[in-house]
């Protein structure tokens, strides 16, 4: 017992004390250290962003002229707060095309780019601390926040006029909510099937029945013929969803996929059942699909479209948004756009709708109504900003004023002249259903594709869903 | 307790009985140092699971080094046959990512946030391990029973909390936040250790006439260093690496903003930049690794063997 | 920025905890001109202020709006009774329930094992920092980076591919049929449990290795010499002294398991029947905006815990008689 209070032990635990204190505060100062050097050295990052995405300095600088035009020549200064979905690339393409209007205004944009962008806005909503300024690919977000009265209507803001000169009516009319357009459709994707130009042989034109022909004689030599990843995550099975919405667009028309997209129609119909089993004989079939269903649904959406690349060739087809170029131009630095990479529209089953085309993209809707924010807006709509967007070569521009010459390839300029010119364009249901529906609809593609004699359940499980949303 | 004050008659038994000991007595000598060989099957064990543990972070690091191409198409032990390496995932991660700040945000946001946490969380645990006093037993209670409480339920009502405080989009405020979030699992991981802490050493010291917290803070803190460090970098980990909080409470501003949250703006929603996300992660682990390294020397046995035992 | 920078992490490191000393000490002034019988209670309050506080204002007051909004509709508007609870039991949940069961079986007992031998062995070894260090080094990553470094562990090409995950391509090797660990049903849940076993064996082997620094050296010299194998003191001696710690560690894994979320959240999102109750409940609250519902999966949760904190509160008991 009286060893505990010896001399000894003291002295150990003084020791013990001053080494846990001479810890701290070594620690602080390494890492200090390590903050101060990280801090310096990232302060010139930021201006290199614009020459990264080799925008063209005309475009820059007409939008340089278009965003001081807006605050009237004056640097108002102030921050702009920015939700959105981008990540990556993306993100420093997209924060490229603004930085002619941060130089020009001196108003800084906050980007938050995350995949949890609805958390992030939902909760700031619910704590009243939304940001300035919401960048969502959910037409459903915008319309629901409209209806709440959390929204700032753009009219105000930019003015209704310029909003209807620059887009068209059937963009404006989605995000109207009583009379009041809410939304900015910023940036469009449209879906086309991609191919290896070189050696690819099949049909370019004609209906999917065709294709799918050509796509079963090509199988029937032993070769894939098409590339799929379902593989996202959280996200799992989107591009699947992606391709059956298409799919169901062009074999049943706009009249039941925007049934689907307003909540009056039902997953469990008939058409959408045609329209899972159409994909399905590409993602379930293990001569049809590289890797057949398990390695469609193992694989990564975004390295898979690299199996058109790869010796030996795993596919030489890939259905895909129009971002497809320029992630597989950036994976292959080699790769060349037409001689390599090329695209034809998505072939209609039913020929009614040849030229009807599906499409997704971004909607830029506001929480402030705050000087900078305004200004923000009103260089987001301007077709300047929209060139650049354009420029980027990774989005097709809403506003109809872009020129074609604003795309930074033939391939980009293709696809906003081959989708969206003289097309009866339709939302597809992805950007307007309710996320939980949405994330149903992920699940089912996955475990259909898994288990194909399961689709009924899976159709249903999307109806339940919906009715609990209702 | 029990246990403790057992020690001296365990340790003068073999003396005493020496008699019935005799015969045995050789063997437990060979087996208290036994041969090289007989340990080898115990160094196997321990280099094999450390391999195990290790193989998914080398896949990362040589991930983090090869082109997005090549990753698509083959196994990244196929980095070895046909050697490419790039570094070109770190240098955009370091431009894109805006990696360098973030670093300096995080360590604001760990290194305070671990201090806080082990001096709220000893005071926290000797308190209720130690004081004798009414509702002892209901904070207890609802302590372990806050172990529970998942992070996602609290989110929006805090936030609401910390808008009205003006907390939000300031980084002291994921400190509270954070504290908050681990006291109850601090003060349970240290509660056991003050519970079996010797009475007789407060005693003595106590008849010194040191003060209550003079006794915690030179007596009964120094011996818990172990179990502290541990808690440190537990909180120290999960601070570092923490998501939702600070996306959630400081917004994504790149002044503000952690290596978690820029490194999940690396990651695009059309898929793609895995690399160089990959590339980010590694940058991001490098200090909480030497916290780690750093921490463990302090990890010695014979503190408490030292103080209490010796 | 600079000077700002260091100043909050002065205020931090420093300031912040000094605050909190001065606390502790100028208390103890005030305690000390209590008569003798009263200063304890007193002083135990002054202490628990900041934990209290800081603890209380993070976790007790959500969870005690999470209760009231439990019987609550989807917008915390009117009460609903029981209804919310009705759809906790009802076939669309019951499912990610069970599944959860199977986190709360396989894991902690897993993880406890092999973090108490692991812990047990490393003792042994001059190189036991690093032992240590290796297994902590899940700890240190992100979940975003966890996330890509378990699917490329998992990745799958059927048989006859080029493999491009880890497994698959030993399974290759050994001539074995490749295995779709992110999407067969079968064995995603425990593809995904393998997961948090890589992660969470480190923290329980940091606090029982904390632990086994203080079991008393004599008493297990004491053990050897009285014939104990290595095995055997470790078992007699060692163990009955961590006992409470092995409490703490497996208490701590069950409560990890139960309130599972990352994993399952970013590797497959509950498809592929791997769904779990954090992942309905986050869902629940921001996708469907259901708080009715992710509040009364968060109940369930609590009263999953009660008897994790009778155990628990009953080995504190414990421990007092036997100090």
């Amino acid at each position: 017992m009286n060893s505990f209070t010896r001399p000894v032990g003291r002295l150990a635990r003084r020791r013990t004390l001053l080494g846990a204190t001479a810890l701290v505060g070594a620690l602080s100062v390494a890492l200090v250290g390590c903050a101060d050097a990280g801090a310096s050295s990232t302060s010139g990052s930021s201006s290199s962003s614009a020459s990264v995405a080799g925008l063209s300095s005309t475009l820059t600088a007409a939008a340089s002229k278009r965003a001081s035009t807006i605050t009237g020549g004056k640097k108002i200064g102030g921050t702009v707060t920015m939700v959105g979905t981008l990540g990556g690339t993306e993100k420093e393409r997209f924060l490229a095309t603004l930085k002619p209007f941060e130089d020009a205004t001196g108003i800084t944009v906050d980007y938050t780019g995350t995949e949890d962008y609805t958390t992030v806005i939902q909760s700031g909503v619910q704590a009243g601390n939304p940001p300035d300024v919401m960048a969502v690919s959910s037409l459903n977000m915008v319309q629901q926040y409209a209806k709440e009265g959390k929204l700032v209507d753009i009219g105000s803001l930019v003015g209704d006029s310029t909003m209807s000169k620059n887009f068209t009516s059937g963009l404006l009319d989605s995000t109207t909510v009583n009379g009041k357009n809410y939304g900015i459709w910023t940036m469009l994707d449209n879906y086309a099937v991609y191919y290896n130009a070189k050696t690819y042989k099949g049909p370019k034109t004609g209906s999917w029945a065709d294709l799918m022909a050509y796509s079963k004689k090509e199988a029937a030599t032993g070769t894939t013929p098409w590339c799929l990843g379902l593989s996202s995550g959280s996200t799992t099975g989107w591009p699947g969803a992606y391709m059956i919405l298409n799919q169901l667009l062009k074999q049943s028309g706009p009249t039941v996929t925007n049934a689907l997209s307003n909540g009056t129609g039902t997953w469990d119909s008939p058409e959408v059942k045609k329209a899972f089993q159409a994909f399905g004989a590409i993602a379930t079939d293990s001569t049809m699909v590289a890797g057949g269903a398990s390695g469609a649904l193992s694989a990564d959406m975004a390295t898979s479209g690299s199996g058109m690349y790869t010796t030996p060739q795993k596919c030489s087809l890939f259905e895909w948004g129009s971002y497809a170029t320029s992630i597989l131009l950036s994976a292959d630095t080699s790769l060349k756009p037409v001689t390599d990479v090329d695209f034809f529209s998505i072939p209609a089953s039913d020929a009614k709708y040849a030229d009807t085309e599906g499409y997704t993209g971004t909607i830029t809707a506001a929480f402030s109504k705050s000087a900078a924010t305004k200004a923000f807006l009103q260089y987001e709509a301007s077709s300047e900003a929209q060139s650049l967007i354009a420029a980027t070569g990774n989005w097709t521009a809403a506003n109809t004023a872009v020129a074609a010459s604003s795309y930074p390839n033939e391939i980009s300029k293709r696809v906003a002249t081959q989708l969206l010119e003289n097309k009866d364009l339709v939302a597809l249901p992805v950007t307007s259903i309710d996320p939980a529906v949405k994330a149903a609809l992920y699940t089912a593609v996955a475990n259909y594709v898994q288990n194909p004699s399961t689709l009924d359940a899976d159709l249903k499980a999307i109806d339940t869903a919906q009715a609990a949303v209702k | 307790m029990t246990e403790t004050l057992r020690t001296p008659t365990a340790a003068v038994r073999p003396a005493a009985g020496t008699s019935a000991a005799g015969p045995t007595r050789v063997v437990p000598a060979r087996r208290r140092r036994p041969g090289a060989a007989r340990r080898i099957p115990l160094h196997v064990f321990l280099i094999a699971i450390c391999a195990i543990w290790v193989v998914p972070l080398v896949g990362l690091i040589v991930y983090s080094l090869r082109t997005i191409a090549d990753s698509a198409v083959s196994g990244w032990w196929h980095a070895f046959t046909a050697p490419l390496f790039t570094i070109t995932n770190y240098t955009s991660a370091w431009t894109t990512g805006g990696i360098g700040q973030a670093l300096g945000n995080s360590i604001l946001i760990a290194v305070p946030t671990t201090v806080i946490t082990i001096t709220v969380c000893a005071i926290g645990a000797y308190t209720l391990a130690r004081m004798k006093f009414r509702g002892r037993i209901v904070v207890l209670t609802i302590a372990v029973a806050l172990l529970v409480v998942p992070p996602q339920l609290t989110l929006v009502p805090l936030l609401r909390v910390f808008n009205v405080l003006h907390l939000t989009g300031h980084i002291p405020g994921v400190w509270v936040y954070q504290v908050g979030f681990v006291v109850p699992f601090g003060i349970y991981l240290l509660f056991g250790f003050f519970r079996a802490f010797p009475d007789e050493l407060i005693e003595a010291a106590s008849l010194d006439g040191a003060s209550v917290p003079r006794i915690f803070f030179s007596i009964v803190l120094p011996t818990a260093t172990p179990i502290l460090i541990a808690l440190a970098i537990i909180q120290f980990m999960w601070s570092w690496n923490d998501l939702l909080i600070p996306l959630l409470f400081l917004g994504g501003g790149a002044s503000v903003a952690p290596t978690t949250v820029q490194i999940a703006g690396l990651v695009q929603s059309t898929g793609g930049g895995l690399n160089l996300l990959t590339a980010a992660a590694i940058v991001s682990m490098i200090i909480p690794v030497i916290v780690t390294v750093v921490l463990q020397r302090y990890f010695v046995r014979g503190i408490l063997g030292g103080a209490v035992k010796g | 920025m600079s000077s700002s920078y260091f100043l909050t992490l002065a205020i931090g490191v420093v300031a912040i905890p000094a605050v909190i000393l001065a606390w502790l000490f100028f208390g103890e002034r005030v305690v000390r001109l209590l008569p003798n019988r009263r200063q304890e209670p007193v002083r135990a309050w002054v202490w628990l202020a900041f934990p209290v506080v800081l603890g209380g204002g993070v976790l007790l007051y959500p969870l005690v709006q999470t209760v009231v909004n439990s019987f609550q509709d989807k917008s915390s508007q009117g009460f609903v009774g029981l209804a919310n609870f009705a759809w906790v039991f009802s076939p669309t949940v019951v499912p990610v329930l069970l599944n959860n069961l199977i986190w709360v079986v396989v894991l902690p007992a897993v993880t406890l094992l092999l973090g108490l031998v692991i812990a047990g062995l490393a003792d042994r070894v001059r190189y036991e920092a690093v032992v240590r260090t290796v297994m902590i080094l899940p700890m240190a990553i992100s979940f975003s980076a966890a996330a890509v470094i378990w699917r490329l562990m998992y990745a799958y090409q059927p048989k006859g591919f080029a493999q491009t995950g880890t497994i698959d391509g030993i399974v290759n090797l050994l001539g074995g049929t490749p295995l779709a660990f992110l999407s067969d049903p079968k064995i995603t849940t425990w593809a995904l449990i393998a997961i948090g076993v890589w992660m969470s064996v480190g923290t329980g082997m940091l606090m029982l290795s904390a632990a086994l620094k203080n079991v008393d050296a004599s008493t297990l010299e004491a053990a050897r010499l009285d014939g104990a194998s290595e095995l055997g003191a470790f078992w007699h001696v060692a163990i009955p002294q961590i006992l409470p710690t092995i409490t703490v560690v497996y208490t701590t894994q069950i409560i990890f398991s139960l309130k599972v979320f990352d994993i399952v959240y970013t590797m497959t999102n509950g498809a592929f029947n791997t769904d779990v109750i954090a992942n309905r409940m986050y869902a629940e609250l921001f996708r469907t905006q259901q708080f009715g519902h992710a509040s009364a999966i968060a109940v369930l949760l609590l009263v999953a815990a009660i008897p994790i904190v009778i155990v628990n509160l009953r080995q504190f008991r414990e421990e007092r008689v036997v100090a």
